[in-house]
């Protein structure tokens, strides 16, 4: 029983974090700042430099 | 005190955490063709390894030990650093745009970043106090510093540089990575 109140709990805090970070407007002149990591193909990965060639177009 | 001099000596050079146990691999191909870029994101990892390392280990042993569901130290773990990384951003977005501008674009790499996982797991498993928690999660992000930093100017060289065209890019940085990690070993024995 702790166990499940402990991870609801857990899940309930990062989803809370996600969505008020996701929110939270960037600050000014950051909000096309990209790195677009290549160190792998993995193409799913939402840090692989395809997506962030496909935002900007 | 000079336990934990040998123990950051240890973490830092002799088992280093990139070249000796191969964890962060990713970000260390992924963000290092550039010094600058790779310097920044030492500084990311640092700041969340040493906040979660410290975080973690208060969880296990005030919540997760008492409690009797230490099995779920893994998923706390994950769910804990996800957490921490979000909530960082956007402290950073808030309060200091400037330090969010050099280092914010690094966090969401860093929440999938195996190495704040491992040490997380493996100050639990070397069954350290706080105080030796903290100093390896310092150490293990100084290592990762230096070899990321190290890497990338070492790429920028060889960006400029004739390379064979079958070796460009990925395969002629791994073969450097392996010959980083061959000089790494020289420290073995060292502590």
């Amino acid at each position: 029983m702790e166990a499940c109140i402990w991870l609801v709990g857990l899940l309930f805090l990062y989803i809370g974090l996600y969505i008020w970070n996701k929110k939270t407007p960037k600050p000014e002149g950051c909000q096309n700042i990209t790195i677009g990591c290549d160190g792998c193909q993995l193409y799913d990965c939402t840090h692989n430099h395809v997506h962030k060639e496909g935002e900007s177009n | 005190m000079f336990n934990l001099f040998t123990l950051f000596v240890s973490l830092s050079l002799v088992n280093n955490i990139v070249l000796n146990r191969f964890y962060a691999i990713c970000p260390l191909l992924g963000v290092s063709k550039k010094s600058e870029n790779a310097l920044n994101m030492g500084y990311a990892v640092t700041f969340v390894i040493v906040v979660s390392a410290i975080i973690t280990h208060i969880l296990y042993y005030q919540v997760l030990l008492p409690l009797g569901i230490e099995y779920l130290d893994l998923i706390t773990f994950i769910l804990v650093i996800a957490a921490l990384v979000q909530f960082v951003e956007m402290f950073l977005k808030k309060t200091s745009p400037t330090i969010y501008k050099a280092m914010g674009v690094y966090l969401p790499l860093i929440t999938t970043n195996c190495a704040v996982l491992g040490v997380a797991l493996d100050n639990i498993t070397a069954g350290y106090t706080l105080i030796e928690a903290a100093v390896a999660a310092f150490a293990v992000s100084v290592g990762f510093t230096v070899v990321i930093y190290l890497f990338s100017t070492i790429r920028e060289r060889l960006e400029i540089n004739l390379v064979p065209k079958g070796f460009k890019g990925i395969p002629i940085s791994l073969i450097t990575a392996a010959l980083m990690a061959c000089a790494m070993a020289g420290f073995a024995g060292l502590v």
